[in-house]
């Protein structure tokens, strides 16, 4: 069992943590929700050690915030907000 | 009406808004077929949730760009890394790379860029010349011949996954099940939705591709820990100049296999399921047979750089003109490119050539002025190419599974999207697991609705089970589907049994009842030239006292690029 999951590790973290994220997507929107995912996922997969953490963060946010922006004020669609950002919402 | 139609065209596309669409579209499919591991599929799927704000002509013409600079990226990775940045390069690797050790990659990417400029050049004009008259044939289906078309499709999709057909097969069902699911077009009745609302709409076609398809790849790329962690280059530049002139010297002295190359990727487009991964083997082949020193393929020669780069450039041509005319998409990308259409509400069909003549064109165009595109930017992208190089692999997935969700998000605002695209992520590198071929699975999605909606009207018109053989189409693609599904026991046993001698005496034969049924002069004169050829081949082989001959063992990889 442990070998099993040792070598599927990598697929289960892709698929816990992007239900996760869809899970709280209700709570957290889609921009932090999304930060989040992709700031987590890039430890998992790339390790916490180092500076690793400082230049995953600044991929998550410069991707995710990009890509959110894009679609937001360039697109105009309307992503999830989430109740942090839209409590009454 | 040709002419008025490009003007039209264009007069739609020049807008800088969409010519910088369409710069940008070339230079990231570029960057993202040099990837290995990413391909044009996933960039072209990728692309498509951007163009949803965009007029169609505007949308499908960034798709476009997309798909043509994806199918030339991938030669950068393989001359330079020796690694195909997609399958449709990899026979480029196999002259390509040799070339770049021994002091050359400018040459040789210089060549291959060349190539694959004029494969793609002589695709466009196949592609406006060709198109509209194939739409002229497919005006004369009906139901029966379309519910065969569709038939015949996933069935030469599903053989060309080889040994694992019957795997094949079952992806394709499995593909025609999930289209099933909500509510029946033809009738309105709600089905396996469970009793809820959700389902009742059923899945979104797009969300379904993104997960089979990208999601279960990126899946896969980094499934191997060590793997994941590395970067295509860890260290070391790239400073190469592309030696356009030389380039094209090289190129224009072998201007014939530039022209079968191109020919064979064309036609190998227009079959369903067929792509640039089994084009660019069959002009490497074909190139070295035609060749007068075959042995000095694989040294590092401009003829298996040519050979293939043209070819597989030329597909995507081939592919849209079956997409574009009859609404069957070739492979993958150009079901996605489908997909793009639908969501612009623009069916593809036989008549959408005439009904939509601007748009159809203004692809056209955009096909080739993406061509003219991807020349000027091959050599500043070979730049940025050198910098993604250095980006690790769990990195790139991370934040691509990040973009999917956004995306697939954005096609309708609807969460239950994002949780379509997870399922079918995880049911998609299931199915890579066990060896399932994902393409059938992906055409029986797209291609479900067509069927059904097809058989449901053949229905309607009679219950009677004889027009499926008794209309000269229908039973054409009947008995093309049969040959195509019993062709990889055929060459698995040519050559060791006796049965293989008939076979394609037997295919001709068949083939030409039907266009015999067609009437008029030109199909019967053809059905006439198609019947001597298989009674010439069984004269020979009876000539030979029915010797089994000495097989070739020629496996084809199942297109999913």
């Amino acid at each position: 069992m442990r070998g099993w999951i040792s070598y599927w590790r990598n697929p289960l973290w892709c698929f816990a943590l992007f239900f996760a994220y869809l899970a709280t997507l209700p709570v957290l929107g889609m921009l932090i929700g999304g930060v989040l995912f992709v700031f987590v996922l890039l430890g998992m997969l790339g390790g916490w050690k180092g500076r690793k953490p400082l230049v995953h963060g600044a991929v998550a946010l410069l991707a995710i915030g990009g890509m959110w922006s894009l679609f937001t004020f360039g697109l105009d669609v309307m992503l999830p907000s989430g109740m942090i950002f839209d409590p009454f919402g | 009406m040709i002419i008025e139609n490009v003007i039209a065209a264009f007069g739609e596309l020049a807008t800088i808004k969409t010519f910088i669409l369409m710069m940008v579209g070339v230079a990231g499919g570029l960057v993202a077929g040099a990837i290995p591991g990413f391909t044009i599929a996933m960039a072209v799927v990728l692309t498509l949730p951007f163009t949803f704000g965009m007029p169609p002509s505007q949308g499908l013409a960034t798709m476009v760009s997309v798909l043509v600079g994806g199918l030339s990226g991938g030669l950068m990775a393989g001359i330079l890394t020796g690694i195909p940045g997609t399958p449709s390069s990899v026979a480029t690797t196999f002259d390509g790379f040799p070339m770049a050790r021994k002091g050359e990659p400018g040459l040789a990417l210089g060549i291959g860029v060349w190539a694959s400029f004029c494969g793609g050049i002589i695709s466009a004009i196949l592609l406006m010349t060709l198109a509209p008259r194939l739409a002229l044939i497919g005006l004369e289906f009906n139901p029966w011949d379309y519910f065969m078309l569709v038939m015949f499709a996933l069935t030469i999709t599903a053989s060309l996954a080889g040994k694992n057909m019957v795997k094949g097969l079952i992806a394709g069902a499995l593909g025609l099940l999930v289209r099933t699911i909500g509510e029946d077009e033809a009738a309105g009745m709600a089905r396996f939705n469970f009793g809820t609302d959700t389902l009742l709409q059923g899945f979104d076609f797009i969300a379904v591709l993104i997960g089979l398809f990208a999601f279960s790849q990126l899946l896969s790329d980094v499934r191997d820990p060590e793997a994941a962690r590395k970067s295509l280059r860890e260290t070391g530049d790239v400073h190469v100049r592309i030696e356009h002139r030389r380039a094209i010297a090289e190129v224009a002295k072998r201007w014939t296999i530039v022209v079968r190359s191109s020919l064979i990727g064309v036609f190998t487009g227009i079959l369903p399921g067929a792509g640039g991964s089994i084009a660019n083997i069959l002009a490497y082949d074909q190139a070295k047979k035609a060749s007068k020193h075959p042995e000095k393929f694989g040294t590092g020669i401009a003829d298996g750089i040519i050979a293939p780069e043209s070819s597989n450039n030329a597909v995507e041509g081939g592919a849209l003109i079956t997409m574009m005319a009859l609404g069957i998409p070739g492979d993958v990308t150009t079901a996605v490119m489908l997909g793009a259409l639908l969501i612009h509400d623009v069916i593809p069909s036989p008549t959408f050539i005439s009904d939509e003549p601007v748009l159809a064109y203004s692809i056209f165009l955009a096909f080739f002025v993406a061509t003219f595109m991807m020349i000027g930017l091959q050599s500043f992208m070979l730049r940025a190419f050198v910098l993604v190089t250095r980006i690790r692999m769990y990195v790139l997935a991370g934040v691509i599974l990040g973009f999917c969700g956004i995306g697939v998000f954005a096609i309708h605002n609807v969460e239950f999207d994002i949780w379509t695209l997870l399922w079918f992520g995880i049911l998609g590198f299931t199915m890579r697991h066990f060896g399932f071929p994902l393409a059938p699975m992906i055409l029986g999605v797209v291609l479900g609705n067509i069927a059904e909606l097809n058989l449901a009207r053949a229905f309607a018109i009679t219950t009677d089970l004889t027009p499926f053989v008794t209309r000269p189409w229908s039973l054409f693609f009947l008995i093309i589907a049969v040959f195509s599904a019993l062709f990889p026991m055929y060459q698995a046993q040519r050559g060791r049994k006796k049965w293989t001698l008939v076979f394609l005496p037997a295919a001709c034969f068949a083939v030409s009842v039907p266009l015999y049924m067609m009437g008029g002069i030109p199909r019967p004169v053809v059905a006439t030239v198609v019947l001597a050829y298989g009674a010439f081949m069984l004269w020979r082989r009876a000539r030979g006292g029915w010797r089994i001959e000495t097989a070739l063992e020629t496996t084809v990889p199942l297109d999913e690029d």
